[in-house]
């Protein structure tokens, strides 16, 4: 059910049914995965760009002892949805999606401030593809 | 932009991110808004033909499922290349994200996930290698700071932009 959920007053029960086992088993399943942390959630994924957001990916070089540090204050703004240290340098990507240019440029320019470290960003001029979807079965 | 989106559609939007795990679960989100269920449902579909909402069902932490290499080839091409270049990486199976970019030393930037390093180099070599790029560097990510996707915001929900 990765994408399957239906629109109807009794989405777990339509589950259950699909997949041959008791409406509560769909629940309880799905609190248990809750649980592991093997789902992060079940319910709407937003088009942050459908809905007029704005977002930039965006890279700043940390040394090695700061690093922790500045994940976490970049970590802190909501609007980060991916943060990750890479290899190289700059060393820390993380993405900032706002509602509008001027909020985003607001944050960028506070965390920079914040890390005393300036920030590369590279927004997208255009994209040609999109999405990440796992096959499991 | 977000000022087409109205009041009621913002709060529907922010509650089905995460549905309550019952036998009714629109039902109990129309409580909490104050709307009836059939009107929520009538919006959801609505939202998702819009694509403000991309689809329904479950978000998995990845990590967990021995994806494990995650490459971002970061690469350089002549602007008047880019379109036709960007389409040709993006038809690639194993590329999940493709975008030309502004900012840096590089423009064109693309994802791989893989269940090993290796294989993702060996996958990003051969792309390059067909569309005839030179200029590129292979960024791995080493840890994950955080990964999540983009929710919104009560604040936001119920404000208006």
């Amino acid at each position: 059910m990765q994408n399957y959920f239906p629109l109807s007053s009794t989405p777990y029960q339509d589950i259950a049914k699909k997949i041959g086992i008791d409406r509560d088993e769909v629940i309880g399943r799905l609190k248990k995965l809750y649980e592991y942390g093997i789902i992060r959630k079940v319910g709407a994924i937003l088009s942050a760009r459908n809905m007029g957001f704005v977002s930039t990916l965006a890279a700043v070089s940390v040394s090695n002892e700061k690093l922790d540090e500045v994940a976490k204050i970049i970590n802190r703004y909501s609007g980060v949805t991916h943060n990750y240290l890479r290899e190289g340098s700059p060393n820390i990507w993380f993405t900032l999606t706002e509602a509008n240019h001027k909020i985003l440029d607001k944050h960028l320019n506070d965390i920079e401030r914040k890390i005393n470290n300036k920030i590369i960003r590279m927004p997208a001029k255009k994209i040609f593809k999109i999405g990440v979807k796992f096959d499991i079965r | 932009m977000l000022s087409l989106i109205s009041d009621e559609e913002k709060s529907v939007l922010f509650e089905v991110q995460r549905m309550p795990l019952v036998p009714n679960p629109f039902s109990e989100i129309a409580d909490r808004i104050g709307l009836n269920e059939d009107k929520v449902l009538a919006l959801c579909s609505d939202l998702l033909s819009r694509g403000l909402i991309r689809r329904f069902g479950i978000s998995l932490n990845h990590r967990d499922l021995g994806v494990t290499a995650n490459l971002m080839v970061a690469s350089y091409v002549k602007e008047d290349l880019i379109d036709d270049i960007g389409h040709r990486i993006a038809t690639e199976q194993e590329v999940t994200h493709c975008y030309y970019r502004t900012g840096w030393d590089y423009n064109l930037f693309f994802m791989i996930h893989s269940d090993s390093k290796k294989k993702a180099i060996n996958l990003a070599k051969k792309i390059l290698k067909k569309v005839n790029i030179l200029n590129y560097r292979f960024i791995f990510s080493i840890r994950e700071f955080k990964k999540t996707s983009f929710e919104l915001s009560k604040q936001l929900s119920v404000s208006k932009e």
